[in-house]
C-alpha cells in the first residue's frame, strides 16, 4: 500500500521529469523543488504554529502562570487549554504538518533510490512499478552522469589525484546555514537553547556523513532540499542572515503583543481563592462573583 | 536530561537508521550469482562467495573467511584453469585459487564502480564488465590492465569472447563488438532497447541472438555485423531479460510477462508460443533432447518437454531472478527472499539439497 500510494507515483513523476529534461541530475533538483512547493502550505502552517508557541512560551504572564501552578499540573493544563482556545493556538500545529510531510520526504527519498537502480534486480523492481502509459524502453536505463558525478555512486571530485567529496562538504555547509537561519531567538539560560545548539552542531555533520556515504544522487537531493528550505524561509521573511553573514544587522523582531492577558491570572486567582463559609460551601460572595458577567476579550 | 532533547536525539537516530538501512555504504540489492564448474558450485551472495560440493552441498571454502558487513558480492564467479575470478561492490576484482578462495593471486583495484556481472576468461585475458561504464581487459596471470573500453552506461551482463572478438551487451541500446586484443570497437548493432542479458552465440551458424528492453530479439552475423532479422514488431511482447536458448532446431526465449516464444533461428519466423503464467526475469535453462526450464519470478518453475508441453513443476518459497543452471543430472536454482539461497533438483523435478549460509 505504501508503495502504491506514495513510492510508485513519486517514482513515475521523477521518471516523467527525467524524460522531459533528459538529465537525471536536473530531474532530482526539479523534483525536490516541486515537492517542496507542494508541501509549502504545510511548511508555512508549521512555521506559523511554531512561532505562536514560541511567543506563548516567552510571554511573561504565561511564565508567571507556569510558576504559579508548577505543582498543579491539572490546573496548569486546564488554563493552557483555555489559552489555546481563546487565542486560536493549536499546540499540535507545529508537529502535525511535520508528521504529514514525513511520509512525503521518505517517499521522495525512496523514489530517488528506486530510479537509481543499478543492479539487475533493482532494474526489475523499477520496471514493475513504471506506469503502463510510460514506455519503459524510452526511460530505461537512466543516465546517471551529471556534471562530474556518477549519481549512482558516492561522489568524489578528483583534484590532483585526491578524491574530494564536494557534495558532502556542500551538504554539511548548507545544513549548517539552514539550522542557523532557522534558529529561533532564545534566551541564554534557556534549556531549549542548549538543546537547539547541540542539534545545530550535530545535524550538519550527520547529513554530511550521509552525503559522503550515499550515492551522489541522494547527496544532490539533500543539497537541493537544504537550499530550497533556506529559500522558503527567506521568502517568508523569517531568515535571519545576521547569524551567518557578519556585518549584517540582526533581524529586529517586531514588538510582541502579550498573549496572556493579566486579567486571566487575576480572574483565575479569584476563582482559585473561592470563598467558602464555615461548612465548606461556596459563600454568597462567590455566588455573586459567579453571576457577574464575563469580561469580553 | 530534557525530555525534548532525548526525543529529538531518538528521532535523529531513527532517521539515520532508516536512511542508512536504505543506502549507507554499499547500497544494492541483488540476486545470488551462481556458477557451476566441475565438482563444485559457486554462489556469491551478500558478504561472501561460497564454494560448495555439488553432490552434497557441503561448504568447501568461503571468501572472505569471516563476513565483512562492508563487502557485498553478487557477480557470478568465473572458474577457469584452477582459478576463480570474481568482483565485489567495493570495486575490487580478485583472482583466487580454486579450492581455497582466500588464497588471492591478485586483485585489480582500478575500477571506480561495482562489479556485478560475471567475467569472461580466455587464455591470458580476463574481460571484466564494471558499473563504472568500463569494460576492463586484464592479464589473467598478473591482473594488470591490458585495455579498457569506455561506454555510456553501466555494464551488467557477462561478455562473450569468441575468437578475436568480444561481444558485450550494453544498456545504450546496442550490442558492442570489440577487438579482443586492443579493445577497439569493431562495430555495434542497434537494438530497440537496453540490453541487460548476455548474448547467445551459435557456433554452427556464426549468429548472435540477443533480446532487449525494446521488446525485440535480434539476430546478427558476428563476422560481418549484418543483422539477420529482428523479431518483435507487432508481437505484443514485454521486455526481454534473459538469454535465449537453442534447443534442437528452435530458438526459444521468454519475455518479462512470461510469454515463451520459439523461433526459427535462421529466419526469425515464429514457430509456437506458450504462456508461463507469470513474470519471468531469470530466463531459461535447457537439457538437450529433453526440454527446458522456466523460472518464474514468483518462485514457480516449469519444465517443458521438447514438444513444449509441461512435464513437471516445482515451487521455491522465494523469488527467482537468476537463470537456473542445468549441469549433468542436476538443476541449480539461486533464490532471493527464500529460506535458502541455493536449491537443487534432479531432471524430474525432485528436490535435492539446498544451501543456507551460516550467519
Amino acid at each position: 500500500m505504501w508503495e502504491t500510494i506514495i513510492v510508485q507515483p513519486f517514482t513515475n513523476l521523477l521518471l516523467i521529469i527525467t524524460m522531459l529534461v533528459k538529465n537525471f541530475g536536473f530531474a532530482i533538483i526539479l523534483f525536490t523543488i516541486l515537492i517542496k512547493l507542494l508541501t509549502y502550505p504545510l511548511t508555512a502552517k508549521q512555521m506559523k504554529s511554531t512561532q505562536a508557541m514560541q511567543d506563548l512560551q516567552s510571554d511573561p504572564y504565561f511564565k508567571k502562570m507556569q510558576e504559579k501552578y508548577k505543582d498543579n499540573r491539572e490546573k496548569m493544563a486546564e488554563i493552557q487549554m483555555k489559552v489555546y482556545k481563546e487565542k486560536g493556538i493549536n499546540p499540535f500545529g507545529s508537529c502535525l504538518p511535520t508528521i504529514i510531510q514525513f511520509p512525503i520526504i521518505i517517499g521522495l527519498y525512496q523514489a530517488i533510490m528506486k530510479v537509481m537502480a543499478s543492479t539487475p534486480l533493482e532494474l526489475a523492481n523499477l520496471e514493475r512499478i513504471v506506469y503502463p502509459f510510460l514506455d519503459v524502453n524510452k526511460i530505461l536505463p537512466i543516465q546517471n552522469r551529471f556534471l562530474w558525478m556518477d549519481l549512482g555512486q558516492p561522489e568524489r571530485l578528483n583534484i590532483f589525484g585526491i578524491g574530494i567529496p564536494v557534495l558532502a562538504i556542500l551538504v554539511t555547509i548548507t545544513t549548517l546555514i539552514q539550522s542557523k537561519i532557522m534558529q529561533p531567538p532564545t534566551q541564554a539560560n534557556d534549556q531549549s537553547a542548549a538543546m537547539s545548539n547541540s542539534m545545530m552542531m550535530m545535524m550538519p555533520f550527520m547529513m554530511g556523513w550521509m552525503a559522503y556515504q550515499f550515492s551522489a544522487g541522494l547527496a544532490l537531493y539533500f543539497l537541493t532540499s537544504n537550499l530550497a528550505t533556506v529559500a522558503q524561509y527567506a521568502a517568508m521573511g523569517r531568515a535571519d542572515w545576521s547569524k551567518i553573514i557578519p556585518g549584517i544587522e540582526p533581524k529586529k523582531e517586531p514588538p510582541k503583543k502579550t498573549i496572556i492577558e493579566p486579567e486571566w491570572i487575576e480572574d483565575d486567582d479569584d476563582e482559585d481563592e473561592e470563598d467558602t463559609d464555615k461548612s465548606g460551601k461556596p459563600s454568597a460572595r462567590a455566588a455573586v462573583k459567579r453571576q457577574r458577567p464575563k469580561r469580553k476579550r | 536530561m530534557n525530555k525534548k532533547y532525548v526525543w529529538t536525539l531518538l528521532l535523529l537516530t531513527i532517521a539515520a537508521l532508516v536512511l542508512s538501512g536504505c543506502a549507507a555504504g554499499v547500497r544494492a540489492e541483488s540476486t545470488p550469482g551462481l556458477t557451476v564448474s566441475g565438482d563444485h558450485v559457486y554462489v556469491a551472495y551478500l558478504s561472501r562467495v561460497h564454494q560448495l560440493d555439488r553432490t552434497t552441498g557441503t561448504l568447501v571454502s568461503s571468501y572472505p573467511e569471516k563476513p565483512k558487513p562492508t563487502l557485498v558480492m553478487y557477480a557470478p564467479p568465473e572458474v577457469s584453469e584452477g582459478a576463480v575470478y570474481f568482483g565485489d561492490l567495493a570495486n575490487q576484482f580478485h583472482k583466487v585459487l580454486d579450492g581455497n578462495l582466500n588464497q588471492i593471486t591478485w586483485t585489480f583495484s582500478g575500477a571506480k564502480g561495482w562489479f556485478q556481472a560475471k567475467a569472461a576468461v580466455d587464455g591470458d585475458l580476463v574481460i571484466v564488465p564494471s558499473t563504472d561504464r568500463n569494460i576492463y581487459a586484464l592479464n589473467s596471470s598478473t591482473g594488470e590492465l591490458v585495455w579498457d573500453y569506455k561506454g555510456d552506461f553501466a555494464f551488467i551482463a557477462e561478455p562473450l569472447i569468441i575468437g578475436d572478438k568480444v561481444v558485450v551487451s550494453s544498456q545504450d541500446h546496442h550490442i558492442l563488438v570489440l577487438d579482443r586484443n586492443t579493445g577497439k570497437e569493431l562495430y555495434r548493432v542497434e537494438t530497440k532497447g537496453a540490453v541487460v542479458s548476455s548474448p547467445l552465440y551459435d557456433e554452427a551458424t556464426g549468429a548472435v541472438y540477443i533480446g532487449s528492453f525494446g521488446k525485440d530479439l535480434t539476430s546478427f552475423d558476428l563476422e560481418t555485423g549484418k543483422v539477420n532479422w529482428v523479431f518483435g514488431e507487432n508481437q505484443n511482447l514485454a521486455t526481454i531479460w534473459g538469454t535465449p536458448i537453442l534447443l534442437g532446431e528452435e530458438l526459444i526465449f521468454v519475455d518479462r510477462a512470461g510469454k515463451i516464444v520459439a523461433l526459427n533461428p535462421e529466419s526469425g519466423e515464429q514457430l509456437w508460443t506458450v504462456e508461463a503464467g507469470g513474470s519471468v526475469v531469470a530466463g531459461l535453462a535447457k537439457v538437450e533432447d529433453l526440454g527446458f526450464l522456466v523460472a518464474r519470478e514468483d518462485g514457480n518453475m516449469i519444465f517443458y518437454g521438447t514438444d513444449h508441453a509441461t512435464k513437471w513443476t516445482a515451487t521455491i518459497p522465494g523469488k527467482l531472478y537468476s537463470a537456473p543452471i542445468i549441469d549433468g543430472e542436476q538443476i541449480f536454482v539461486a533464490a532471493t527472499k527464500a529460506d535458502s539461497i541455493l536449491y537443487t533438483y534432479n531432471l524430474t523435478g525432485q528436490p535435492g539439497w539446498s544451501y543456507t549460509p551460516a550467519k
